[in-house]
């Protein structure tokens, strides 16, 4: 559903699951408080769900435009499993925002994961281990990076991921720093979560660190100056 | 490992802070920070670890300003009907 959406029309007959009409109006969103908005969550109301996925379907328009082909498609798919989200998970929400902050929070977490999967589908942990370190392209960055070369900090810093990290971080930091792929998808081929890779890498740059320590060295000494 | 890799990663080393926090601390805390953006009135003094990880995290990063964009529609819409 999502590869069709992305390719090609944005609507057809296997088009999202009705939970609440479908055409979202702006008319139809009344001013409500966080109360108001959770009290018809809970009780199913159906005025409430309506607005609620009106202003779902609003609010990913904006959230996608600009990053995929079809936004308006792909708003009212993604807001379908939004609202299911959001009824399923109420409990989490404590009232330190406004409801509809967290409601839209919930849906553009939904949307953005669904679509960096997506983006990653075709490729494989160690299919992209297997296509080893990407070329370099040259932009304005390469400048530093050319400084660190000669500086052999390159080097230094090549021995320490391989002799200090684990497997699993030292995987984590290939898959995101070289091949650019996206941390929950990472976490993902890494059978984690993305909080847990976060982690993974924060362990990472402590024993990096205290190993460039050891050395007399820190980050600072290796980046020079600029 | 490219240079580009290891330049992200020293910078990384760099800005470590022990009391970061990680991606679902954030998410919990992150409809609040937007609140507060949106409001102007100090996100970043009233939640400075989210705001810390925001910037060290992509895919939080990438979230937060799609939410905005989010935010700023509903917003927008709320507007038009308070002045209709």
């Amino acid at each position: 559903m999502l590869t069709d959406l992305l390719a090609s029309s944005p609507t057809g007959p296997d088009a999202p699951r009705a939970v609440a009409p479908r055409t979202p109006s702006v008319s139809s969103t009344l001013p409500r408080d966080n109360e108001a908005w959770v009290a018809g969550c809970r009780s199913g109301d159906a005025q409430t769900l309506t607005d609620l996925r009106a202003l779902l379907v609003r609010a990913l328009r904006a959230a996608l435009a600009g990053r995929v082909p079809e936004p308006d498609a792909l708003a009212e798919d993604f807001a379908q499993d939004a609202l299911l989200s959001i009824l399923t998970h109420m409990d989490s929400f404590r009232g330190e925002a406004r409801f509809t902050t967290w409601a839209a929070k919930v849906a553009v977490r939904h949307a953005t994961g669904q679509l960096r999967r997506h983006r990653w589908a075709d490729v494989s942990l160690d299919a992209l281990q297997a296509r080893g370190t990407p070329p370099v392209m040259p932009d304005a960055a390469d400048v530093a990076d050319a400084m660190l070369e000669q500086a052999e900090a390159v080097a230094i810093v090549r021995r320490l991921v391989a002799t200090v990290l684990t497997d699993r971080q030292r995987t984590a930091i290939e898959a995101e720093l070289v091949h650019g792929v996206a941390p929950d998808v990472v976490a993902e081929w890494m059978g984690t979560n993305r909080n847990a890779l976060y982690k993974l890498y924060f362990d990472a740059r402590v024993r990096l660190r205290q190993a460039l320590a050891d050395e007399g060295l820190s980050a600072d000494d290796l980046l020079g100056p600029g | 490992m490219t240079p580009h890799a290891v330049r992200l990663l020293l910078l990384d080393i760099r800005n470590l802070r022990p009391d970061e926090i990680g991606c679902d601390s954030c998410y919990e805390q992150v409809a609040a920070f937007a609140d507060a953006t949106l409001a102007g009135c100090g996100a970043v003094e009233a939640l400075p670890l989210v705001a810390d990880h925001l910037a060290r995290c992509s895919a939080c990063r990438s979230e937060f300003e799609a939410l905005l964009d989010a935010l700023h529609a509903i917003e927008g819409d709320a507007s038009a009907l308070a002045l209709a």
